[in-house]
């Protein structure tokens, strides 16, 4: 069987004369996560939402498990959390769930047990037999979530999984989402990089509706051998000096005024002790950091690149 | 591509009907439907219908309907039956169309159809939204006429194996006569997003070919007949005699229509953007 889950070939959808997506060709990799990332405008959710059937293309061709996106042999395989999507007002969210799990094929003690089984999973159990409209905006997002765990689908598509979450519901989902990897193909549309560079381990970047680049995150992060530091102020312009007596040292970058950020890039030959150089030679010139990440934040590159 | 699994329409119908009664926009209809019949009912019980049975209404029913309509219902059978057959098929259009207005339109405006398409066809769902609509009406007529169907047996001095046979026919016109007005709907709420725009597109689209229908008929009777056609209505004629074998006409009728407007709504419901 064909290791690529998704396939898209010269995939385009026009809003009228906006070309919201212009001749995209892509491959998902089974069980890889991978993170659907771009700025406003750049064809993000057009590209998740022809993906999930809820968009016509205009041109071109989508294929979901080697099958056509509108095909009944990919229903239940799929889940989708979609991001605007709204539950019905009238039916409390649990009794929503089990009529959901009913069409994935489950008979209607199954499906009230898998109700109870994925709301639980997000922490919202109490929930059962409330009505959506006495949620709120955190916990409606929870009932999303939950509708997306349901059954065992190869691939489950997230449009902003942890938007409106708060930290602590935030990383519970995001483990949630981590444990669903290691059996599905996960693809998640996310304005939140960090959540991307948590979960995925590929990348695929649009802009302007194309597809500016799909690769491994941590290609993108550690292409160059790097340390990031978040700083307690805005760096010197000419911090980069205190690292002349650092051979070792290739380049200094320094993030935007107000991001207390600077990158040092350096070679690695593998026997010199090049990172704990750099943190002594910055020491020595009293410069203070908060943080430290090896390589670069994917949320510098990805911002580097849409520039 | 799209193919229609069996047990997922009869659990998305069985979705639908659950959901119906408990939604705002079902239990509204219902409840005007109800309190609409019980005001009409209120108003028959006293036997006020066997006057339209009497040469004077008799008059009054062929100048407002049809001469032969009014002999047809009014002479041997039970005139509270026939009354509220007649008032029923009159109202048919205004309740239908407001019955089966969501079919898919508020689905649609609010995204919910997003959490149906990774588990059904959109075929499916099509098909089930139309079915759950025509059960939600058929169940309505069916209950009104069987409480016409006792008032009658009550009131009238009609044979009670007339009034029961008439009220199977009754019932099975009414539901007939209710379809291809639930096709139309089918048709206007997947071009919306919102069920009262819906119903407003349903009626408003009824009484435009109406009034047109009228005006093109004082010069050229051929062509408004023909254009009549486009309407739903147009088995009316077939099924207000009371009669089976204009029943069976309408009944094969029917199909066309709602494979016309069914086939149009899916046309659109199948490309459109969710």
């Amino acid at each position: 069987m064909s290791q690529n889950v998704i396939e898209t070939h010269n995939l385009s959808k026009h809003f009228g004369p906006v070309k919201a997506l212009d001749q995209v060709n892509l491959i998902v990799n089974k069980g890889t996560t991978t993170g659907l990332v771009g700025p406003n405008g750049a064809g993000k959710t057009t590209l998740f939402s022809l993906l999930c059937g809820f968009l016509k293309p205009t041109s071109g061709s989508i294929q979901v498990l080697g099958h056509h996106a509108d095909s009944a042999h990919i229903r239940g395989r799929i889940s989708i959390l979609p991001q605007d999507a709204t539950l019905l007002k009238s039916l409390p969210v649990g009794k929503q769930l089990s009529m959901l799990a009913e069409l994935q094929g489950m008979n209607k003690k199954a499906a009230q047990s898998e109700a109870v089984r994925v709301l639980k999973l997000v922490d919202l159990y109490q929930s059962f037999n409330q009505l959506p409209e006495r949620l709120s905006h955190g916990m409606l997002k929870r009932v999303a979530i939950a509708q997306a765990l349901m059954g065992e689908p190869e691939i489950i598509m997230l449009d902003e999984p942890t938007a409106g979450l708060d930290p602590n519901t935030s990383d519970a989902i995001k483990a949630v989402i981590r444990k669903l990897g290691q059996t599905s193909t996960i693809i998640i549309s996310s304005h939140n990089l960090e959540v991307i560079e948590d979960l995925c381990e590929k990348i695929i970047i649009l802009r302007k509706g194309q597809l500016h680049s799909h690769e491994m995150v941590a290609d993108l992060t550690s292409r160059t051998k790097a340390l990031t530091f978040k700083l307690d102020k805005d760096p010197e312009a000419n911090v980069a000096d205190i690292f002349k007596s650092l051979p070792l040292v290739t380049a200094v970058k320094l993030g935007q005024p107000g991001q207390h950020r600077m990158v040092v890039y350096f070679k690695d030959d593998g026997e010199s002790m090049a990172e704990i150089e750099i943190i002594k030679c910055m020491a020595v010139a009293g410069v203070t950091y908060r943080e430290m990440v090896r390589g670069e934040r994917l949320q510098d590159t990805v911002s580097d690149r849409m520039r | 591509m799209n193919s229609l699994r069996l047990p997922t329409v009869i659990t998305l119908v069985r979705q639908d009907l659950y959901y119906a009664i408990r939604s705002a926009r079902g239990l509204l209809f219902l409840v005007f439907f109800a309190v609409f019949w019980l005001w009409l009912f209120s108003k028959l019980t006293g036997g006020a219908a066997q006057w339209l049975a009497n040469p004077e209404g008799n008059v009054l029913i062929g100048w407002l309907f049809d001469p032969k309509v009014a002999r047809s219902l009014f002479v041997d059978r039970s005139p509270t039956l026939s009354a509220f057959f007649l008032l029923a098929v009159s109202t048919v259009p205004v309740f239908v169309l407001f019955a089966a207005s969501d079919q898919t339109a508020n689905d649609i405006g609010s995204k919910y159809l997003r959490f149906l398409t990774p588990r059904c066809n959109r075929i499916e769902i099509f098909v089930a939204r139309f079915l759950g609509a025509t059960l939600l009406v058929a169940l309505a007529y069916i209950v009104i006429t069987a409480v016409a169907t006792v008032m009658a047996i009550v009131v009238d001095n009609t044979r009670f194996t007339t009034v029961l046979l008439d009220s199977v026919l009754v019932m099975l016109s009414l539901v007939v006569y209710a379809l291809p007005f639930i096709a139309l709907m089918s048709l206007c709420s997947v071009v919306v997003g919102s069920a009262g725009l819906s119903a407003l597109v349903g009626i408003s689209v009824y009484v435009v070919v109406l009034v047109i229908v009228a005006v093109i008929e004082i010069k050229m009777p051929q062509a408004a007949e023909w254009i009549s056609y486009l309407i739903p209505n147009a088995t009316k004629g077939l099924i207000i005699q009371l009669q089976w074998s204009q029943f069976m006409q309408a009944l094969m009728l029917v199909p066309l229509y709602v494979a016309f407007y069914g086939f149009m709504g899916w046309r659109i419901f199948s490309k459109r953007d969710i």
